[in-house]
């Protein structure tokens, strides 16, 4: 994401009309949600991000070949209790990134209850997308490759933050993957998932989880049945929900127009 | 985020303290609010001196209790379920406020507090939010103290149901909210309809984080100095006021833009003056009658939205068993369409062996008429044949019976003649005999040889 995309994107932005494309990120709570929100849409990683408490609402506009697609974001909160305010924001979405820890087991038993929710109750043709998260804390994942020297400090505090709820490990810094690339992907595919590793500290592969999204998507649909009615939305007027009166077409205000990857 | 700055910034108001009311209130809060309760709403609207708010705070609270406090000793022994959960939030907590950092002092006794109350009340245990209700306490006072004015704002100021699982309390201020507004700021509340903007969206952060999640300490600690005085209804008027203050602003933005402003831009009106912020919010005309009508109001919501789930939930179910009797059926209906093209693929067979048949049938019915006229003819020939035949058989007969006349006649010139014959026979053998006689008589005439 240089700045030479973000300006070619932002002046195709401006000289058409985006597909929007509404997207709900579920998964258990400090798995690092908001996280890959904040490094897709500011490209900017903050330490010790406080908890999301209810849900917040973030956008990004991207290019996929002759197209922008304005992503319509709802970062919920992933603590349990939070749970029942979740169909609000999943209902009408086009898209969902269900997030897990790579470093803990647990987190990936909830990605797939939420997988489930979302195929039970969800818009039946949402692209979901498995995306396990943290990946640099990993150092034999499969891409756990180093970037830069300052990770090794980042990399203590990050350990300090995310004391795992499970028996073992924590004190000791060689914290270990407890969720392999094989299983994980085994799983998303067997459900029909999109499925990506991430790490939304050092930015490997967060952009890639929505272009892969955004080229997946039905995106034609969406014009069309934007085009048709603007208050209904796409997801029918069930959803309580209701992105399709935000900004269309007009310049976002403040942090998040900084943005913009080349999809 | 300059929140750290917050103290600093409040002190300045210091100058006009009555440190004689406050000492006063101190040391005897029931007698001094008795004589004269209209004072202490009005010291409150112009703030609490910072130096005395976390003890304050306790009196207006009544929160002290040194058997509690025993019990958070022993608390602090015990190991709760949720401590690693909790743990995991400490350093998300107030992560720029300086007494809050991992090196601080904040962290533990932060950690020590929630990890107490989770304990204590297990049906809450921790949800996230309280860590941010409970910074602001220790930032006034020891955490000892701040988790008994915990335990005080959960139970008395019943902040509990903004924390349970099913989060009812929480549910009937937004909606208490959402009322008032249509009240109060009918414009806003029109403008936020027609955005989409729900008040789940922006206020369960304000509620269950007491304003503290966003807002700059100083403002918060205001709020918190009303809540102790007037209750938790006052959250309600200090939202209310946030978003009268922003009136026109807020009709201005759009979907994006207010759920941004919302969070992010609401308290930069009041941020030079926090006291005017309590003004408002005490101008803000909230009865309990009217909150107890709103109440009324959900709890019918929720009992009309339970039957619609309920009957949402049923449907489902029969949907499930239609689904399932539609895929059987399609099977059905699968199989009836292999059968019917078989059907009629035999049909077409039929058909044309039925076509064939009246082909052959054709020729052959061509061929009766053909033989039948044929018959018809060859009978005649068959007939004058007949007759011919019969004639010349009659012809034959005739000849027959005439020649048998002729033998006849024959026969019986013969039989005449056989009797003529037989006579002349007869004659002969008399002649015959009576010659033997005469010879007879001669030899015995002529003597016996």
């Amino acid at each position: 994401m240089s700045q030479t995309n973000d300006a070619a994107s932002q002046v195709i932005a401006n000289n058409m009309k985006p597909v929007q494309v509404k997207l709900v990120l579920l998964g258990e709570a400090a798995v690092g949600k908001s996280s890959l929100v904040l490094r897709f849409v500011n490209d900017e990683f903050q330490e010790n991000k406080e908890p999301t408490i209810g849900a917040a609402f973030l956008t990004q506009k991207c290019r996929l070949e002759d197209k922008v697609i304005k992503f319509e974001i709802w970062d919920t909160a992933g603590q349990e209790r939070f749970h029942s305010l979740a169909p609000m924001y999943y209902r009408n979405a086009q898209a969902a990134v269900v997030v897990y820890d790579v470093t803990k087991a647990s987190s990936l038993e909830k990605a797939k209850s939420w997988v489930k929710e979302l195929q039970r109750q969800a818009n039946p043709n949402i692209v979901i997308a498995l995306t396990g998260n943290k990946v640099d804390l990993v150092s034999t994942g499969r891409k756990g490759r180093r970037t830069s020297e300052s990770d090794q400090d980042e990399e203590e505090e990050q350990e300090a933050m995310d004391l795992d709820e499970d028996e073992e490990d924590d004190e000791d810094y060689g914290i270990s993957r407890q969720v392999p690339t094989e299983e994980a992907s085994a799983y998303a595919q067997e459900a029909g998932l999109l499925f990506f590793e991430t790490s939304a500290k050092n930015g490997e592969g967060v952009a890639e989880v929505f272009t892969e999204i955004a080229k997946k998507i039905p995106l034609e649909h969406i014009l069309s049945s934007t085009r048709g009615s603007r208050a209904g939305g796409v997801g029918g007027s069930n959803g309580r929900v209701d992105l399709q009166n935000g900004a269309n077409g007009q310049r976002l205000g403040g942090q998040q127009d900084k943005g913009g990857c080349a999809c | 985020m300059d929140r750290v700055l917050g103290h600093a910034k409040e002190e300045s108001v210091g100058e006009d303290v009555d440190w004689d009311y406050w000492g006063s209130l101190m040391h005897d809060y029931d007698g001094v609010v008795k004589k004269n309760p209209k004072q202490l709403t009005l010291m409150i609207q112009k703030g609490v001196p910072p130096a005395l708010r976390g003890l304050i705070w306790q009196i207006l609270a009544q929160s002290k209790n040194p058997q509690l406090e025993a019990d958070y000793a022993e608390l602090l022994k015990a190991t709760s379920l949720h401590e690693k959960q909790i743990n995991r939030d400490m350093s998300r907590t107030f992560p720029n406020h300086e007494y809050f950092q991992a090196e601080g002092l904040g962290q533990e006794s932060l950690f020590n507090v929630v990890k107490a109350y989770s304990l204590y009340d297990s049906e809450v245990g921790y949800c996230q939010g309280l860590s941010f209700v409970v910074g602001p306490l220790l930032l006034n006072m020891p955490d000892e103290e701040a988790f008994c004015l915990l335990v005080r704002m959960m139970k008395s100021y019943d902040m509990r149901g903004h924390f349970t699982p099913d989060m009812s309390t929480l549910q009937l201020r937004l909606y208490q909210f959402e009322q008032l507004m249509e009240e109060t700021v009918p414009l806003v509340y029109k403008h936020f309809q027609n955005q989409g903007i729900r008040s789940t969206m922006y206020a369960s952060q304000w509620f269950m984080t007491l304003f503290a999640y966003k807002f700059p300490l100083d403002l918060v600690f205001r709020i918190y100095d009303i809540l102790f005085v007037e209750g938790v209804e006052s959250l309600l008027r200090f939202g209310i006021a946030l978003l009268k203050a922003n009136h026109d602003q807020i009709l201005h933005h759009d979907f994006e833009a207010l759920v941004d402003f919302l969070k992010n831009g609401l308290f930069e009106y009041y941020k030079v003056t926090t006291t005017l912020f309590v003004q408002d919010a005490f101008n803000v005309k909230v009865t309990p009658k009217k909150l107890a009508q709103y109440a009324q109001k959900h709890a019918a919501m929720i009992q009309k939205q339970q039957a619609e789930i309920a009957a949402e939930e049923s449907l489902r179910e029969s949907n499930r068993h239609l689904s399932a009797e539609v895929r059987r059926l399609e099977a059905t209906v699968h199989t009836l369409n292999k059968e019917h093209v078989e059907l009629a693929k035999e049909l077409i067979t039929r058909k044309m062996e039925m076509a064939q048949l009246q082909d052959k049938n054709d020729v052959l019915s061509q061929k009766v008429i053909d033989l039948t006229k044929i018959v018809d003819s060859q009978a005649k020939e068959v007939e004058d044949r007949l007759k011919g035949e019969i004639q010349s058989v009659m012809e034959r007969n005739l000849e027959l019976t005439r020649k048998n006349e002729q033998l006849e006649d024959q026969c019986a010139s013969l039989e005449n003649m056989l009797i003529e014959t037989k006579m002349k026979y007869a004659a002969s053998e008399d002649q015959r005999d009576a010659l033997t006689r005469k010879l007879a008589d001669l030899r015995k005439a002529l003597g016996v040889v």
